[in-house]
């Protein structure tokens, strides 16, 4: 398989994924639809998302939300702390169908590697992309607070 | 040459398929149109000023450019969930409609899908849900011809 194959494969196999996490993004999204627009506000929303757009690394949007949490603990909103680590609970598991899709997927430098180490957490932000995508995309949606 | 006789026949597989596929694709398209006008006809009704050609070409342009439906079904429930005044895509629950609409049709591209599984070694488990992203490219299509139609009616008529 050569890279331009590689490549189209996994831009088709991470397009079948996105589409078949929707669900599970919006479930989360739904479970905590009272909190959302009054607890937890669109601009926190837009900061995950514009986060997870720029992060190099996993850690650093593990590090965010795990922030988030800990300042709403520490504000007494153990609710919206619930939230958040229910969060980044979500994010971390995508870290599994990214060792997945990798595996699927043959070619990339081996695992175990430096660099496939770093292809791997490439990979595994993509997911976070696409699932904050939907994430943010219901929550707007779905919230309570409608004015019409 | 055994390997050759299986790569021919794979490849006409793969072209019977696609033409199979691009026939039950137009059908399916021909039978959503008036749906389609019916929601353009909902959308022409919101003022120009707070819905113009632009906001349901971005959609269009979306569909043509993206691999995910999921793309297109986000964009929607931002569209609407933004719109807290009910002045533009929230609008007498047009934008939900569409967005109901295109999730619907998953079930008759699942429908065309079984109807192309005979073609076992061109058949991919991916198949239904590109077929779903087409028939969405499809009927968005129809909405927004008929949209821009509208608004060009309305336009010399005024």
């Amino acid at each position: 398989m050569n890279d331009l194959d590689r490549a189209l494969k996994l831009r088709r196999r991470l397009a079948a994924w996105s589409d078949a996490v929707q669900p599970q993004a919006a479930d989360l999204a739904g479970g905590y639809r009272d909190l959302l627009a009054k607890r937890i506000t669109n601009a926190q929303l837009a900061g995950l998302h514009n986060v997870v757009q720029v992060a190099p690394s996993f850690r650093q949007i593990k590090r965010f939300v795990a922030h988030q949490g800990d300042k709403a603990g520490r504000a007494g909103r153990n609710d919206v702390q619930d939230y958040w680590n229910a969060v980044g609970k979500a994010l971390e598991g995508l870290r599994r169908d990214a060792e997945q899709i990798w595996a699927e997927v043959p070619g990339g430098p081996p695992s175990g590697t430096p660099a496939g180490s770093q292809a791997l957490d490439e990979w595994h932000c993509r997911l976070v992309r696409e699932f904050v995508q939907h994430l943010v995309a219901h929550s707007l949606w779905v919230r309570p607070v409608r004015r019409w | 040459m055994g390997e050759y006789t299986h790569s021919v026949s794979l490849e006409q597989q793969k072209q019977q398929l696609l033409a199979e596929l691009r026939f039950l694709i137009a059908q399916e398209s021909d039978r959503q149109a008036n749906s389609a006008h019916q929601l353009a006809d909902r959308l022409a009704e919101i003022p120009r000023d707070k819905l113009d050609l632009t906001a349901v070409r971005n959609v269009e342009n979306l569909a043509y450019s993206t691999d995910k439906v999921s793309d297109l079904t986000d964009l929607l429930k931002k569209l609407i969930g933004r719109d807290s005044r009910g002045e533009r895509w929230a609008q007498g629950g047009v934008g939900q409609a569409l967005l109901g609409k295109l999730e619907g049709l998953r079930e008759p591209a699942n429908k065309i899908a079984n109807r192309l599984e005979k073609h076992e070694d061109a058949y991919d488990d991916d198949l239904p849900r590109r077929i779903h992203l087409r028939l969405c490219r499809e009927y968005l299509r129809h909405l927004t011809a008929h949209f821009e139609f509208l608004r060009y009616e309305k336009e010399v008529s005024q």
